[in-house]
This record gives C-alpha cells, sequence and structure tokens, in this order.
C-alpha cells in the first residue's frame, strides 16, 4: 500500500498535474485573455507594500529559477563545471537567502493584507487561499533545508534524479525518493497542487511579462487605417 | 479642443454629465474624467502639477525625449511596487450616504441622519476630501496656497494674491489632453493604449490593460485612472460613441457656459519627435508650426494621399479650433513644459486680471449704490477700464502665475492673448454702450493687432456661436474603422451588439 501510494503520488501525479496545468494554461490564455492578470492593492494602501512585494516577488522567482536549474540539469552536465557536493552548498545558501526573502515578503504582506480595511474588505477567497498555500510551500522548503543539509550527497542528488525521471517519462521515478524525508514530500505535493490550481488563480500574471515592450518604439501607437499611407 | 476659460463658471456641468454617463461604476468612483478645478489650487490629485511627487510626462535628453518616470528600464525598476502613482487619498475616498437611514429610521425625538459610507470598505467614514474639495478657493491655506504654479512669483506677490478683498480665482476644466506625444502610450508595457489614427482619441483597450499602472505615474495631467475593482486603467474616451454618431462628447455638450469648441485639425505627425525635444521657450511655437494650414493646396493634395477623407478637410477647414489656435493666436495648451503636445487649448481668462479696483475713477463711483458706498469702494471690481496698458501693468492676478500654467513660463505669450481679448471687449462696448470713443476702440484693435473684422469674428465665435460652429464633427466613416480590424465580409448578415 505504501508503494503503491508513493508511486501515485511521485510517479503519476506530476503528469497529472502537468496535464491539467498545461490544459488550463492554454485554454486560459486562449479564452480569456483578458482576465490573465493579477489585482493591484497599492492603490488603495501604500503601507509597507515597497519593502514586501519586493522582497517576496524577488525571492520567489530566484527560488523558482534556483529549482528549474538545481532539479533539471542532468549529473553528467553539471560535473563539467562542479561537484555535486559544491551544487549542494550553492542551493543551500542560496535556497535560504531567498526562501528567506520569500518568506518576509509574504508575512509583511499577509499582515498588510489582514490589518488595512480597504484590503481587507475587497480581497477574495483566492486572495487567501494563495497566500494560504504558498505560505505553507515556502515554509516547507525552509523546513527542508537542514534535512538537505545533514543527509547524504547523494541523498540531495536523487532529487534531480527523479524530477528528470518524471519529465522523461521513467515508470521508477517514485521509486526514486521513496526513503526520503516526509517533508519533501509534503513539499512536491503542494507544488504539484500549485501547478495544479495555476491556471485557475491569479498566479497567471506571471505570464504577462511584457517583454515586447522592450522591442517596441519609445514612443506612440497609432491604430491606422487600412487605406492610410 | 479649446476651452474658453473667460466664459467658464465652475457650475461642475460637464463633470456630472461625464459621471452620469462614464464612470458610476464600482472602482470608478473616484474617477473623474472631466473634472474643474479652482485655480490657484492644488487640484485633483491633490499637487497633479508636482511632477517632483509624480514623474509624469518627458524630460529632454540628448536626442529628443524620454519618459521622466516610467519607460523601459525605470518601469523594470518598480515593476513590483510603483513609487510614483498617486494613491486613492490623493484623490479621494469615494463615498456616499446610507440614504435609506432617512425613510426607515423608526419614529422618535431626533431627526434621522443619511451618514457618509466609504465606497471602498463600506463602513461609515469622516469624509476628508473631495473632487473639488478646494471649489472657490475654499481651504485656501491647504490647497490654493500650496500651488505649485506660485512658485515663480515672489513672497510679495503671494501675499497680495491671498489677501481677502485682493483674492481672486478662475476656473479651470480638464479632460484627457489626447496629446500628440502622449506619455501614457509610451508608458504602457502591455501596449493597450493607443492613438487612434482617425480622430486621434487615445483609449485603453480594456482587454489588454494588465494593472501596470505605469500610464497612471506617466500621465502628467493625471488623466489616466486606476481602477481598483476591475484592475484595469480607465480615461477619458472623448465620448467617441457619441462622436462617432455626429453628437459632441457630453462635457461640451452640456457645457453651460458654452466654453467649449471641438474641431479638425490637421498636423504633421513626422515632426513630433523633433518637436516635443525642442527647447521650452520655443515648445509652444514649435507645436503651433506643426498644425497645418487646411486652406493650404499643398497640404490638401498631401492629406488626400494620405487618405483622409474630403469631408475631414472640409471639416478642417471650419475648425473653431483652428481659429482660435492658429488664426487668432489665442488659445494655449496647458503645461507645455510636460512636452506630451497636448490638444487641448485654453484662452486664458482675462476677468481676474484685469477687473482692476480702482477708487480713482470718480464717474465709476458715482455709478455705485447708496448702500454699496458704505462698502470700501476699493472693494468693487471695475471691469470698464479705458486704460488697456496701465491696468495690465497692476493686474489684480499676477501674469506670472497664468504664464506658468499655460506659457510655459512665457508671460508674453499671456498678455499678447489678454490684450487681444480687452481690445475686443473695448471694441464691443464702443458698439454697445458707447461711452468708448470709435477711434479709441480702433486703436486698442489695432494695438493689439486685431482689425474689426477680426474682432466681429472673435466675438461672434465667442458669444454667439451655435452648436454647429462651436462643434465641427466630421463623419466617423465608421465603414473605414470596420475594415480596419477585420474583413469586412465577416460582417456581412451580423446584426446588433456580440458581447
Amino acid at each position: 500500500m505504501e508503494h503503491y501510494i508513493n508511486n501515485l503520488l511521485f510517479t503519476y501525479f506530476p503528469h497529472i498535474a502537468m496535464a491539467v496545468f498545461w490544459f488550463g494554461l492554454i485554454t486560459r490564455l486562449v479564452k480569456t485573455n483578458k482576465t490573465v492578470q493579477a489585482q493591484s492593492t497599492q492603490f488603495l494602501a501604500d503601507r509597507k507594500i515597497r519593502i514586501g512585494s519586493n522582497l517576496f516577488h524577488v525571492g520567489i522567482i530566484m527560488v523558482f529559477f534556483g529549482h528549474f536549474t538545481g532539479l533539471f540539469t542532468p549529473e553528467t552536465v553539471y560535473h563539467m563545471v562542479i561537484s555535486t557536493e559544491t551544487k549542494r552548498i550553492i542551493a543551500i545558501t542560496l535556497g535560504s537567502v531567498f526562501g528567506t526573502m520569500t518568506f518576509v515578503g509574504m508575512i509583511i504582506l499577509i499582515t498588510r493584507r489582514l490589518k488595512d480595511d480597504r484590503i481587507r474588505i475587497n480581497s477574495t477567497f483566492q486572495d487567501y487561499f494563495l497566500l494560504f498555500l504558498l505560505l505553507i510551500e515556502v515554509g516547507l522548503g525552509l523546513a527542508s533545508i537542514s534535512t538537505t543539509a545533514t543527509a547524504s550527497v547523494e541523498h540531495y542528488a536523487s532529487l534531480g534524479v527523479w524530477a528528470q525521471k518524471v519529465i522523461t517519462f521513467q515508470p521508477d521515478a517514485g521509486a526514486v525518493i521513496a526513503g526520503h524525508n516526509l517533508i519533501y514530500k509534503l513539499h512536491i505535493v503542494v507544488g504539484l497542487f500549485i501547478f495544479i490550481i495555476f491556471p485557475y488563480t491569479k498566479l497567471m500574471h506571471m505570464l504577462t511579462i511584457p517583454i515586447a515592450y522592450f522591442f517596441r518604439s519609445g514612443y506612440q501607437l497609432v491604430r491606422k487605417g487600412l487605406h492610410w499611407k | 479642443m479649446v476651452f474658453h476659460l473667460d466664459k467658464c463658471i465652475g457650475c461642475h456641468t460637464c463633470s456630472i454629465a461625464c459621471k452620469n454617463i462614464w464612470t458610476d461604476r464600482k472602482g470608478a468612483e473616484y474617477m473623474w474624467w472631466n473634472n474643474v478645478e479652482t485655480k490657484p489650487g492644488t487640484g485633483y490629485p491633490n499637487k497633479w502639477e508636482n511632477q517632483e511627487i509624480y514623474k509624469g510626462g518627458w524630460e529632454k535628453n540628448k536626442k529628443s525625449v524620454s519618459l521622466k518616470g516610467t519607460g523601459k528600464s525605470k518601469g523594470l525598476g518598480n515593476i513590483f511596487h510603483n513609487p510614483y502613482l498617486p494613491k486613492i487619498d490623493d484623490y479621494y475616498e469615494p463615498f456616499t450616504y446610507r440614504y435609506a437611514n432617512l425613510t426607515n429610521s423608526p419614529e422618535g425625538d431626533d431627526q434621522p441622519t443619511a451618514r457618509p459610507v466609504s465606497q471602498i470598505t463600506g463602513k461609515n467614514m469622516d469624509i476628508k476630501m473631495g473632487p473639488n474639495w478646494d471649489d472657490d478657493l475654499s481651504g485656501s491655506h491647504d490647497f490654493a496656497q500650496q500651488d505649485i504654479n506660485l512658485e515663480s512669483l515672489s513672497q510679495a506677490e503671494k501675499e497680495a494674491m491671498f489677501q481677502l478683498e485682493q483674492m481672486a480665482f478662475f476656473y479651470l476644466p480638464r479632460i484627457c489632453n489626447h496629446c500628440l506625444n502622449p506619455a501614457c502610450v509610451a508608458a504602457c508595457p502591455s501596449g493597450a493604449i493607443y492613438k487612434r489614427g482617425e480622430d486621434g482619441i487615445v483609449l485603453i483597450n480594456q482587454e489588454k490593460c494588465r494593472a501596470w499602472r505605469m500610464c497612471v505615474t506617466a500621465c502628467p495631467y493625471k488623466k489616466a485612472y486606476f481602477n481598483w475593482n476591475t484592475g484595469k486603467s480607465e480615461k477619458c474616451i472623448l465620448c467617441y460613441p457619441r462622436l462617432e454618431a455626429g453628437h459632441a462628447p457630453a462635457c461640451m455638450h452640456s457645457c453651460v457656459g458654452r466654453i467649449r469648441y471641438l474641431g479638425v485639425i490637421l498636423y504633421d505627425a513626422d515632426k513630433i519627435e523633433e518637436v516635443a525635444g525642442s527647447s521650452e521657450a520655443n515648445l509652444i511655437d514649435r507645436q503651433k508650426e506643426m498644425l497645418l494650414d487646411p486652406f493650404d493646396e499643398e497640404v490638401i493634395k498631401q492629406a488626400r494621399k494620405n487618405g483622409i477623407a474630403d469631408s475631414t478637410i472640409e471639416a478642417a477647414q471650419k475648425s473653431p479650433v483652428y481659429k482660435w489656435v492658429k488664426e487668432w493666436n489665442m488659445a494655449l495648451p496647458l503645461h507645455a513644459e510636460y512636452r506630451t503636445l497636448p490638444m487641448l487649448f485654453y484662452v486664458p481668462p482675462l476677468l481676474p486680471v484685469m477687473a482692476s479696483l480702482s477708487n480713482q475713477d470718480n464717474q465709476q463711483q458715482e455709478k455705485i449704490h447708496e448702500k454699496g458706498k458704505q462698502w470700501n469702494v476699493e472693494w468693487i471690481y471695475d471691469t470698464s477700464t479705458d486704460d488697456l496698458w496701465s491696468s495690465i501693468r497692476q493686474v489684480r492676478f499676477p501674469v506670472k502665475y497664468l504664464a506658468s500654467l499655460f506659457g510655459a513660463g512665457d508671460e508674453r505669450k499671456i498678455t499678447q492673448i489678454i490684450e487681444k481679448l480687452m481690445a475686443v471687449r473695448i471694441y464691443r462696448r464702443w458698439k454697445t454702450v458707447g461711452d468708448i470713443t470709435e477711434t479709441k476702440a480702433d486703436k486698442t484693435l489695432e494695438k493689439a493687432g486685431l482689425t474689426r473684422e477680426l474682432a466681429d469674428n472673435i466675438y461672434r465665435l465667442t458669444t454667439l456661436a451655435p452648436f454647429e460652429e462651436r462643434f465641427v464633427i466630421p463623419p466617423a466613416h465608421r465603414e473605414e474603422a470596420v475594415e480596419m480590424m477585420k474583413d469586412t465580409g465577416v460582417h456581412k448578415g451580423s446584426v446588433g451588439f456580440k458581447i
């Protein structure tokens, strides 16, 4: 039974999560593109948001890229530059710094949201739910750092192996981390759950990065007529 | 667009017309796409003219201009929090009243009251600020005296302005300027804001807006507003659905003082970048140079070549705006130094400047009623001054102040127009009242650079012009607009709205 649950959560669930994620992402972008954004509360209450929002956003973006490169760079590739031991040190250092930034930022933003009448009253269930979920996820991530630091190097390296096995559709992916600490497992499950709900929430706002803006003329946009020269 | 400030009575009818049609919605309650400010005053949002706070508009750089507080690199640095964004408190917290209390309260000893409630939180609140809180110089210590345009004045001049018996003010109605070099368009990371090629209206595409709020910062006139409920920015749309149907915008149509004029102006769009970057002293002149003479054969030929409809060219020839701005040189843009090349021009107000407080003129004193004489006669307005030149020198209302609003600091620009306005008055006074001699009237006209014919035209457009002369709106050519978006075949057989 334990083997069954482990397999379900860490071999199959990632694929289910990804399927829902991509399906939702594409349909949302095509069907209701204009809703793809996050609200801004700065206009209603400007206190504490500069520090809170910057800490949180910079932190979580770095954490995201850290996870991405850390999990998906194959051993053979990163061994050309660094050893697994060095990689672990980098991961722990950067993870602690940016993870703490994210966590502190979130605490500031949550207290602000709860304390300020204007924002609290105009907040939705989704706002609170996402904050709660992300706080748990970041908390779990930070809690796992001590395990990562004390366990063996192979223990750490196998996390990357798991991720790579998942994205290459290997049936034994789950088995790789079967013996890992519960904190890792919770972190993964909550993380995958965030992927599932991602397309249906305001988290989609991260897809609005204005890349085209940086290639656009610095001046006007004029809607031209067909017959105009 | 031209607003004739001498005729504005500050009734806010324009604001209400606009509010009722466009911004009476949740999240937009605080927005006044059209608002009327008392000058001197800090306006709405509070201190909007102070670009040290809000960083709106453009600044000159080596090549031309760049955005002051937003744009590519500056905007990216503030992507998670924009320090230059005005807050709701810089406007005011929108409120309503619990009107139902007035009818639902049980019988009792006290008169039922309708308490004010916030439209953001729904809780009881104390009203601290409103969109026209400084109306008619009320609270002038907090508002009028904080006006940034007073900075150019000396301490003595400032003090003189706020002596109770000396106080003067005028109204400044404001809508979106639909600029030629709009900072909001350039600042929008999503590319949601655009200028319509056919009529120059600047619009925000609600489907593309992603709540970056950069337009709010970038617009130096603070005429782009953030809807805190929908998370989209909104601004004046110049009532384009009305324009397309041939009607004047609601604010203009409803204007009681008939101060507003609307018409087509042909301009040379290739010069925008260069003109926006010209030196501050030349900005207004260069902008006016860009506006083309619709009677010039060469201009007409080129306009036709560019696909502009004959009906539009014809409207440009009849444009009252062209007359005020180019032909008569009597209208100026507001704060040209923000370099957005605004297309709303103002005829500066004459009254607060010219109305002298004279008690030397015995003839005038005799006209005053016995009761009036109990008051200090120095308080009585005298607008009939027959010595134009001396009264310009002894103005009640510093021309320097008007120059910082409309002249980019150049007083000559204001006095030239005031001379013209006054000359027309003196000329009309000779015609209708007759207490001024004909030679004197002609002499004043000549000094102001006007002829009798011009003065008659100015008088007519100022006072008598009917609707069709104040608003010359060309047919919208919607058929072309439809072609811009889609193949017309798509619309075959389709009727009505599709939402």
